[in-house]
């Protein structure tokens, strides 16, 4: 058991901080230039295998890539492409046509969007609304998928549907193909989520990812993004606590700067649990995302993400309190990080879904016997 | 950064796990786990027999009987000692004392009292509050004149925990009158058998007399007994308050009185179902399981980091601040599931664990308030926060 980051995570969390910290000013650059700068500095072949072109590295790097996202409090989509997407790539059998798949998202020239999510399924019920058809040539797809991720910049979506059989299967997509319209909506966090209707949509009877277990693969696809957004809430944890530290070293009122006040201290201590607390438990997930027991990956999921929920609720609102009227002001930097760490606490579960699921796990009814 | 244990440490946790429970008496186990009152001979037996088996003194230096484990293992024989419902080691002696001595304490009072501080042949308390002087302990007055062969001490302290039990206790006395409270500060050692020490039990709402003042009056204490320089004693008190980490945040405990929660909540029957089938209790349970795991995390990487991390390191005291807040909560539960039965205060003869409940509830206040209560735990935080 250790708890350190080995050399080379440090090595990586050092040139992350140093590219992508608030400092480095990357609000402004395009979302374009910094992806072309992921690529080459590797980031973007973080969790693919090395004989695929991938730096064979694992949750933990994603992990630490992720918090440096959220503390810079960028958008930028290397959760839906590299993790989720980048994940069913991986375990569908390799062929040319997945190897070119996961070469362009290594080189940066082609980004993924996975379109699972159906009506009925908002909670990450399994649902079977999308129908492929399949003939000698195509799969022609028929289906209405909702939350889709960053479809604005998505080449492709990988769709999980149902063929006639019944049974799950996982198409690769251009998203350009025909018969298919997006319908973007603006998230409070500033992010494009879409409802994608697939009408008719042809595509090669190739483009299907050959997966054993779809099922299995979208849930472990999911856990990893559950891991991956918890990270991201850390690092906009971790900047909102440094803009309140600074905010109440600065700001003077009474004569004195705010910082000597003992309940604003004392509030202060409290963001600091909150936010370690989530670090913890981001590093429980990553950690169990990277080997170990599927059923403790599960409870490591699930308690992780209550607990970056709770923390994010409490690390936000403690942040623009201690910042006064200015907390709520849209000029001030505090509102990106306060709400996209209310939404984070909304999706991939609320408290609710992953408490209920830990209160009915197995080994939670096996361990009162 | 790997939180799986390798299978040696596996391996480790059931060996420590397996001594535990053969060689610590059941009857005293059970004792712990009821939340039953603790004759000074249950500390005694259960102390001797984890000094034999390595595990009292683990942390200190290998030469005074410490071992050379890893951080990982002193971690998990931390925790095994909790959840085995096995007592502590006597932390006055092997936290307390025994630390500050292998530090600061001269070659003759190594020689003198470490080995019998491992052993509990000496039973050590800490004569640190005051009844003015809690939390403001740097404003204590108890005194110490220096006459030619050391000195003669005059003074009363508080909240002396396990006093009525002790050999000697490890005070703080105030040397230099003119000096800043923190400079005019001594560590002594002083023989609980001495000329002019008198005791008087406090008894706590839960029945039970754990503290007592100590009243002392024209002690004489000679000088050998000092430690280390004159005038020094708050740097040896604070290191003796930051110095022992592991297990502080009482993992084990809280892990093993859910497990106790959930059994109970099976057996507990509520309108013709067990309080265990109502999801409500069980998502109230998995609420607390949640924050505990991720502070069993902020835990090893306090304790076990070998890298260091600076930021965790200031939040060390806020182990202490969740940790009690958490094992407070779970009393709390295992208070919801006793029911009415909590009402009813146990007598010599009381089997049933409901009664002690509510005296394991009451007694666990303490921990948001000892060794530097969560309010002072975060003005230490908030002065590396904000390094003033």
């Amino acid at each position: 058991m250790n708890v350190d980051y080995t050399d080379e995570q440090v090595m990586l969390k050092e040139s992350l901080d140093r590219r992508l910290s608030p400092a480095a000013g990357l609000q402004t650059t395009s979302q374009a230039e910094r992806w072309k700068d992921y690529a080459e500095a590797g980031y973007l072949a973080i969790p693919f295998a090395e004989e695929r072109g991938g730096l064979g590295a694992g949750p933990v790097e994603t992990m630490i890539l992720q918090e440096a996202l959220g503390k810079g409090a960028l958008s930028d989509p290397y959760l839906s492409s590299v993790v989720v997407c980048g994940s069913l790539l991986q375990a569908a059998l390799a062929d040319d046509m997945v190897d070119g798949w996961i070469a362009a998202i290594v080189e940066g020239t082609a980004k993924f969007s996975l379109a699972q999510m159906e009506p009925g399924g908002q909670y990450g019920e399994y649902t079977r609304g999308t129908l492929a058809k399949a003939d000698k040539v195509n799969w022609t797809i028929n289906g209405r998928k909702l939350f889709v991720e960053d479809t604005e910049t998505a080449n492709y979506f990988i769709v999980s549907a149902a063929n006639d059989a019944g049974q799950d299967v996982l198409l690769v997509v251009d998203s350009a193909s025909e018969g298919i319209s997006v319908n973007p909506s603006t998230g409070w966090d500033g992010r494009s989520v879409a409802v994608v209707e697939f009408k008719d949509v042809c595509v090669p009877i190739d483009n299907r990812l050959d997966v054993e277990d779809v099922c299995g693969a979208l849930i472990g696809a999911r856990d990893l993004a559950i891991a991956a957004i918890c990270a991201e809430a850390v690092g906009l944890m971790s900047g909102v606590f440094d803009l309140t530290v600074e905010y109440l070293k600065t700001r003077r009122q009474f004569k004195t700067s705010l910082s000597g006040f003992q309940a604003l201290r004392h509030k202060v201590c409290d963001m600091l649990m909150a936010l370690e607390l989530a670090r913890s438990a981001a590093m429980a997930a990553a950690s169990a995302c990277a080997g170990g027991e599927e059923s403790e990956r599960r409870i490591a999921i699930a308690r992780a993400k209550v607990q970056i929920n709770r923390s994010s609720r409490f690390v936000a609102q403690a942040a623009i309190q201690l910042h006064g009227g200015i907390g709520l002001a849209e000029e001030y930097q505090l509102g990106i990080y306060a709400r996209r760490l209310t939404v984070i606490g909304q999706i991939y579960g609320n408290d609710q879904v992953h408490l209920r699921a830990l209160a009915n796990s197995e080994t939670n009814t096996r361990a009162a016997q | 950064m790997d939180l799986r244990y390798t299978s040696d440490e596996q391996r480790f946790r059931e060996e420590v796990r397996a001594n535990l429970e053969s060689e610590v008496p059941r009857a005293l186990r059970e004792k712990v786990r009821k939340g039953a009152p603790l004759e000074k001979e249950d500390f005694v037996i259960a102390h001797r027999i984890l000094n034999r088996l390595g595990y009292a003194v683990p942390h200190w230096p290998v030469q005074w009987g410490g071992r050379d484990w890893t951080p990982v293992q002193r971690s998990i024989v931390a925790e095994e000692i909790q959840r085995a419902c096995v007592p502590a080691p006597l932390s006055a002696n092997v936290s307390m004392i025994g630390p500050v001595l292998a530090a600061f304490g001269s070659p003759a009072q190594k020689e003198r009292f470490l080995p019998r501080i491992a052993s509990l042949d000496d039973w050590w308390c800490q004569g640190f509050s005051e009844p003015n002087s809690g939390s403001d302990l740097a404003s204590l007055k108890m005194s110490a004149r220096r006459t030619d062969d050391g000195y003669v001490i005059n003074g009363q302290k508080i909240w002396t925990t396990y006093a009525q039990h002790a050999d000697w206790i490890f005070a703080l006395v105030r040397t230099d009158l003119q000096a800043k409270p923190q400079r005019g500060i001594s560590f002594v050692l002083i023989d609980m058998r001495s000329q002019g020490i008198t005791l008087r039990p406090i008894e706590l709402i839960d029945g039970d007399c754990e503290v007592n003042e100590v009243f002392f009056e024209d002690v004489e204490v000679p000088l050998e007994n000092l430690v280390g320089a004159e005038n020094h004693g708050w740097d040896y008190a604070k290191y003796l308050l930051t110095h022992e980490r592991t297990g502080i945040a009482g993992i084990g405990v809280a892990k093993e009185m859910l497990e106790r929660v959930k059994a109970y909540a099976r057996t507990t029957i509520h309108g013709g179902t067990s309080l265990w089938s109502d999801e409500n209790f069980r998502l109230t349970v998995a609420e607390v399981e949640v924050e505990l795991s991720a502070l069993e995390v902020t835990q090893l990487r306090v304790g076990t980091s070998t890298r260091g991390d600076a930021a965790i390191d200031s939040a060390a005291s806020l182990l202490k601040v969740k940790g009690s807040e958490i094992q407070q909560r779970a009393t709390e539960l295992l208070l919801e599931v006793a029911g009415p039965d909590a009402w009813l205060r146990p007598t010599e003869s009381t089997e049933d664990w409901q009664a002690y409940s509510t005296g394991l509830y009451l007694n666990w206040r303490k921990l948001s308030i000892y060794g530097g209560s969560n309010e002072i735990q975060k003005n230490i935080v908030a002065k590396s926060v904000f390094g003033d």
